[in-house]
């Protein structure tokens, strides 16, 4: 897993396509926050009123073009139960973005966002884009969490940040696509972002030089 | 003014036959006026870094290729600075740094492309440098012209040079001028020293010959540098180190001494020792140097400067360890290979894996459980009085000699731990003078002393031990306590895994001692079992009450206890992640997925039911997924969780009221132990490096900081470990020299710091060194400065086996006439014109001078009825401009005159032949 794999497809007719890029991307949030029905609304188009709760964790992928890379998102849709938080290392882990999502009717479920949030910065690649969503944005009559605290603190971290609506589909495309324009898309860049930091000096160090 | 000149004629129709000179010139100016060099646009600063920024273009003229780059010091950019120079500015600039440029030696690199900074003190120049040298006179001489027309036409505030002759000679020629003062800078390269300039009186009589000033001449001042080369480096102490191997010599075995990772070379690292003796100011006649006689002595020159030379490959002791196990990572046969324990042992080579029999675990035990008789008769290379040592001092738990004991607390450095410039932090550590650092090493040390097959042969032992462990119950010392810690080697977790097993194998067999641990179900005491035995609808495996909250039924919800995830290592994490990736996206891939995931739904599920009968998912949902509750709606369940077929309500349903303790266990520690002891043992030899590698790695950079190396800036990850190796052993070579440098450094410098004076200790330890008296020098320098009444003049002399010679010379531009006589043309224009020949203090001009009534006027000051001139250079070929006398006298040879419509016009008629321009006219 995480790497990325940076190639030239190959038309049909054999003309070399744009560089294919392929990027982990984790969904972390508090259950019921609507994690699946953005990645279904994203990937299928599609929008149930009431999506099933999602066991361990989802796996789905879709491509997105930038004007001269293709994006392959693997998207990994975790559950959000307090009892499945053990096993989301594994997920984020290797990830080269994260979503995390949180219910703009709901205002625990943005705290424990911001929890996601202290524990992506701690624990996974120091070099993973984060975004945040402040989903279910078709019930702002309901809103318990403002659009202006929401972005000061994305501002504050760092973060990109979008309300969202998988009902409606706004901003979902926008958010990945925000996403994959802030990855490093160039070869080695993607690489170094598949699990950490980046190499300082970019030469190939001779190994052979050691060894006299 | 009375004729209609055609425009389009000049300026459209012919550019493209002008001569490929003009073209060559065009180009120069053009991009002299792109990158802004004219004296008037010239921004001035006054301070600046030591970084050389550089910008070039490329011009090609008569197929030579030429560079044209424009070279000068990163000035501090105070932010309003919008202030320009002017003529005074610029030569003040210049005549201050020909002046202090003798504070430099010509050897010295000041980081700029080209050494002519350095030597002229300059803090900016345009250097025209072609990819074949030039040799020729001819080309030589045009290319100069070129130059100083595209000079003067620019007005150009940067002096230029061009590179000339041999590029190995490192021959400039250049020039800078005002409408005052011009600079010609010069080299003169001789492969032999010539008798003249041998000497220091023969230099300054070469300068003063060059200066030819009318005037007597102050003192010359002269400074110099003798070079000595001392070669007998060995005098220079040397710390001899232990040769790395020497724990081997049976009698003398420690393992202290082989735990000792070596450091550092084990040679003299040395090559030469460079000194320099420096007189930085005399006067001319206070030391004597000619052909016959010289009063230079080194011993008397004021500074003493040294620099070390250090051998191009030092042989580095660490760096030579961690290499070899380097190059293990190549090595795609299997380790137990080298000792021919492959089949004994049932392990089989991945890479013949196609057509053997697959391995099975029963077969895996049975070779190692059952010891078949090859193995236990095994008697490995390394003899034994070699071996247990090793072995007690990497588990020290099995002898009663506390000499080796590990530390209470294994202690995990991690990245972040403030420790963020440290070697190597980001290769995966494992605790400090654990096992598997004692392990790594010692596996270094070994192979570096026997060879595979003592690598193979401790190995061996080592998964022996582990094997040994697993079945009598006994933990693995020197590991960190839990569940294998991801941020820790690999091997590291492997062996927190291996513990775990171990201790969750011990706990089962305290309880039901003699079960074997094919058992599948264990129990824990429990504070109900103390109680009656249970009815079948008993509550068991409660851990809490959950807060308040009651079931469905009135009953209060108890959370019960569950079994913990598994522990794995995080290639295990890994493999699990790919398989599912591996399913794909598709509906029922989700599906299959989804019930790998259920397995401990299932399991809660189970667990909950037995602590609390007869409760529904509705109170599962509650503690479980309690956004999924509704309790306003009297507990009813969120709206997904009912939709049919879904995943949460099929696993309830087929939930059994299991506790956690009788539960099919979601752990299997047999399983596990035993997929770890074959893991370790069927390793192929690259990845038993890969095992050892990060603690080696890391170890080396541990003792690389406690000789002294400071820490690496590299900072890597998430590429692929090899290349992280890689990296990090660069790293470790590069502390590893650092130190033999500094170290040499110290030796010889004593308490001085390198760049600096030496003191009187440092040369007398230098001079005792070489024996008492300096060999005759490599290489002499001298400097020779005076300022007459223009500016300083400078002349600097290299002599080493070939002789460099470099000058600047200021002389004032003035201009004498010396005769004039009538032109003889048929040309209207040129009717009681006259041509004189003006001589310039370089050149030789022709100037053809107007009459008053010739009907133009002036390019300078535009006046009408002036008499006007026009100069064509002899020497430079150098094209000035119309304008009238009164202002040519005034600008005797104006170099800059601005070029326009006008002059292009006036030139255009008043000269035949010379009616083309090459470049386009400036628009002032």
């Amino acid at each position: 897993m995480a790497t990325n794999r940076s190639g030239t497809a190959q038309r049909p007719n054999g003309a070399p396509q744009t560089k294919v890029c392929q990027f982990k991307l984790v969904l972390l949030g508090e259950s019921a926050v609507g994690k699946s029905s953005l990645v279904l609304r994203f990937v299928k188009g599609q929008f149930h009123e009431y999506q099933e709760s999602t066991i361990g964790a989802a796996f789905l992928t879709q491509t997105v073009c930038l004007d001269d890379t293709t994006v392959k998102f693997e998207i990994w849709d975790t559950a959000g139960q307090e009892r499945y938080h053990s096993l989301a290392p594994m997920y984020y882990r290797g990830a080269q973005a994260a979503i995390v999502v949180y219910d703009i009717t709901n205002q625990d479920t943005f705290g424990r966002a911001k929890n996601w949030v202290k524990e992506l910065q701690r624990q996974a690649s120091p070099s993973i884009v984060i975004a945040l969503a402040g989903n279910k944005s078709d019930l702002a009559a309901k809103r318990m969490v403002e659009f202006e605290e929401a972005q000061a603190y994305a501002d504050e971290n760092g973060l990109l940040f979008m309300e969202t609506s998988a009902k409606t589909a706004m901003n979902v495309n926008d958010i990945f696509l925000a996403i994959a324009n802030k990855l490093p898309k160039s070869e080695s860049a993607g690489g170094a972002a598949a699990g950490g930091r980046r190499l300082a000096d970019g030469d190939a160090p001779r190994s052979s030089s050691c060894c006299k | 003014m009375n004729e209609e000149i055609d425009e389009y004629d000049i300026y459209h129709q012919d550019f493209t036959t002008v001569s490929e000179w003009e073209v060559f010139i065009a180009r120069l100016e053009e991009i002299l006026n792109d990158w802004k060099l004219t004296k008037t646009k010239l921004l001035r600063f006054s301070e600046y870094t030591k970084k050389w920024i550089s910008k070039s273009e490329d011009i090609v003229f008569q197929g030579i290729r030429f560079k044209i780059s424009y070279n000068m010091l990163e000035p501090i950019d105070k932010k309003d600075n919008n202030d320009t120079t002017d003529d005074k500015f610029i030569f003040q600039e210049i005549q201050t740094g020909l002046w202090n440029s003798a504070s430099k030696f010509m050897d010295d690199l000041d980081g700029s492309p080209y050494p002519v900074s350095n030597w002229f003190g300059l803090k900016r120049y345009l250097m025209l440098c072609s990819d074949i040298p030039l040799v020729e006179g001819s080309i030589i001489k045009l290319v100069m012209s070129s130059i100083n027309i595209a000079f003067a036409n620019v007005n150009c505030g940067v002096p230029v040079f061009a590179k000339i002759r041999e590029h190995w000679q490192h021959n400039y020629q250049g020039l800078y001028e005002d409408h005052e003062y011009k600079v010609s800078f010069d080299t003169i390269h001789l492969k032999r020293i010539s008798n003249q300039c041998s000497h220091l009186s023969g230099l300054v009589s070469l300068f003063k010959s060059k200066i030819a000033s009318p005037v007597a001449l102050d003192a010359v001042i002269v400074s110099a540098k003798f070079s000595y080369e001392l070669k007998d480096s060995d005098s220079f102490a040397w710390r001899k180190l232990t040769r790395s191997n020497e724990f081997l010599s049976i009698d003398g075995f420690d393992v202290k001494k082989l735990i000792q990772l070596p450091f550092g070379s084990e040679k003299n690292p040395v090559a030469s020792v460079l000194l320099n003796a420096i007189w930085p100011k005399f006067r001319e006649s206070t030391i004597v140097d000619s052909s016959t006689f010289s009063d230079i002595d080194p011993i008397m020159a004021p500074i003493w400067m040294v620099s070390l030379q250090l051998r191009d490959q030092i042989n580095c002791q660490l760096s030579d360890t961690v290499s070899k196990v380097m190059e293990l990572l190549d090595n795609n046969f299997l380790l137990m290979d080298t000792l021919g324990l492959s089949r004994s042992l049932g392990l089989v080579n991945p890479l013949h894996k196609i057509t053997e029999a697959p391995i099975t675990i029963s077969k895996l035990v049975k070779a190692a459980m059952g010891q078949s008789t090859n193995v236990s008769e095994f008697k490995g290379p390394i003899p034994d009085d070699l071996l247990m040592p090793l072995l007690y001092y990497v588990f020290p738990d099995a002898v009663d000699d506390n000499t080796f004991n590990y530390p209470d607390q294994l202690e995990i450095e991690y990245k972040g731990d403030g420790s963020d410039n440290k070697l190597c932090n980001y290769v995966k550590t494992s605790p400090q003078g654990g096992l598997v650092w004692r392990l790594s090493v010692t596996a270094a040390r070994l192979y570096d002393a026997g060879g595979l097959q003592y690598l193979a042969h401790l190995w061996y032992e080592f998964t022996q031990e582990l094997q040994y462990r697993w079945e009598h119950r006994i933990l693995v010392p020197g590991v960190a306590e839990g569940a294998p810690n991801a941020r820790t080697c690999l091997l590291h977790q492997k062996l927190q895994l291996l513990n775990c097993c171990i201790a969750r194998a011990a706990e089962g067999s305290s309880i039901f001692a003699g079960n074997s641990s094919e058992d599948e179900f264990y129990d824990c005491s429990e504070s109900e079992s103390t109680e009656e035995q249970p009815p079948w609808d008993r509550p068991v495996g409660r851990l809490h009450r959950l807060e308040d909250a009651s079931l469905k039924n009135g009953a209060p919800l108890y959370v019960p206890r569950t079994q913990d995830p598994a522990p794995k290592t995080e290639d295990q994490l890994e493999e699990d992640a790919e398989l599912m990736v591996r399913l794909g996206d598709d509906a029922k891939a989700s599906e299959l997925r989804a019930r790998m995931m259920s397995a401990s739904l299932l399991s809660d599920m189970e667990a909950f039911k037995a602590a609390n009968p007869g409760a529904e998912l509705c109170d599962f949902v509650q503690w479980y997924s309690p956004r999924d509750w509704m309790p306003e709606d009297g507990g009813a369940l969120g709206a997904r969780m009912l939709l049919p077929g879904n995943p949460w309500m099929e696993t309830w349903s087929v939930a059994r009221p299991v506790p956690a303790v009788r539960q099919r266990r979601l752990f299997d520690e047999t399983r596990e132990a035993q997929q770890v002891l074959h893991f370790l043992r069927s390793r192929t030899v690259s990845a038993v490096a890969e095992l050892l590698l990060p603690a080696i790695l890391r170890a080396g950079a541990a003792k690389a900081i406690e000789e002294g190396a400071s820490g690496g800036s590299v900072s890597v990850g998430g590429i692929d470990k090899r290349r992280t190796f890689e990296v990090a052993a660069r790293e470790i070579y590069d502390a590893e020299r650092e130190a033999c440098r500094s170290l040499c450094v110290r030796t010889v410098f004593g308490e001085g710091r390198e760049g600096e004076p030496l003191d009187v200790a440092g040369r007398a330890r230098i001079l005792a060194a070489a024996g008492g008296a300096l060999p005759p020098p490599t290489r002499r320098e001298f400097t020779l400065r005076v300022r007459d009444e223009l500016a300083p003049q400078l002349m600097r002399a290299a002599l080493a086996t070939d002789l460099t010679i470099i000058g600047a010379f200021t002389e004032r531009t003035s201009t004498i006439f010396v005769r004039s006589e009538p032109v003889t043309s048929c040309d209207p224009c040129y009717q009681r014109a006259r041509i004189v020949v003006v001589v310039g203090a370089s050149e030789i001009i022709l100037r053809v001078v107007f009459m008053a009534d010739c009907g133009r006027w002036c390019d300078r000051c535009g006046r009408a009825g002036q008499a006007l001139c026009c100069d064509v250079s002899v020497s430079a070929a150098r094209i000035g401009v119309g304008e009238c006398v009164e202002c040519a006298c005034a600008r005797p040879r104006s170099p800059g005159a601005p070029r326009n419509r006008s002059v292009a016009r006036w030139y255009a008629r008043s000269i035949p032949g010379r009616a083309r321009f090459s470049s386009k006219p400036d628009n002032k």
